[in-house]
């Protein structure tokens, strides 16, 4: 296949350059939102007791 | 697993590239946020995987390209069940291009749409991004010949596009 079938085409998006509009602020917010979801999956887990702890605790509570 | 400072160092030097081919692929601004969010998450997480630093460019093209397929799927999925419109007009051309450029782009996208995501990945890769199809092969992980195969098929799906609108041969519009 030729690289370049379409010239009409790669022209019109070469001179549109389809980019966002990514400004420093919009990059600050993004990366505080990625520290944020980083830093949620470390934080400590509240671990809770297994079955046998449980199941003891009972037996002592009767 | 690489560092925060490290993570903040590759941000800085490579998200606004992840942003602009997340754009291109995905067509419209308002999920381009999440999806940058979750590239270098996903880079965070996966940096051991990386054999060499210097492939780290390529390397970030390819989540991008993974993460912007499964969020084109669900809204696929969701304009199937008549969930989500597409935007009238999104913004996707720079300020200093002509009013006709901007409908014609626009235009464009509406036409690639409908076209089954992969087949929209691989057109996007080569006509947006003006990559060549040995790039495209590498960053979609695929053959080749299934690049040109699913390129021909977008190619002919659009030409039928634009018959069925009256839009001349050659012309996206």
């Amino acid at each position: 296949m030729d690289e370049s079938a379409d010239p009409d085409l790669d022209l019109l998006f070469l001179q549109a350059r389809v980019t966002p509009d990514w400004t420093p602020a919009r990059a600050e917010r993004v990366w505080a939102a990625v520290m944020e979801r980083l830093q949620g999956r470390r934080r400590p887990r509240r671990r809770l007791p297994s079955l046998l702890t449980v199941l003891r605790l009972n037996r002592a509570a009767r | 697993m690489v560092s925060e400072e490290e993570l903040g160092d590759l941000f800085k030097r490579y998200a606004s590239y992840v942003a602009t081919i997340g754009i291109r692929l995905l067509g419209r601004d308002d999920e381009l946020d999440d999806l940058v969010q979750e590239v270098f998450i996903e880079a965070y997480r996966g940096y051991h995987q990386l054999r060499s630093p210097g492939a780290v460019k390529a390397w970030l093209a390819r989540i991008t390209v993974r993460r912007a397929v499964r969020r084109l799927r669900r809204r696929r999925l969701r304009s199937f069940f008549s969930l989500e419109a597409l935007p009238a007009d999104a913004r996707l051309a720079d300020d200093g291009v002509t009013p006709e450029q901007k409908a014609e782009v626009a235009s464009t996208y509406r036409m690639i749409e409908r076209l089954p995501v992969r087949q929209r990945v691989v057109w996007v890769l080569k006509h947006v991004e003006g990559e060549t199809l040995d790039s495209i092969a590498e960053i979609c992980r695929v053959s080749k010949a299934t690049v040109q195969r699913r390129l021909r098929a977008a190619e002919h799906a659009l030409e039928v596009e634009k018959e069925r609108h009256g839009v001349p041969h050659g012309r996206v519009s």
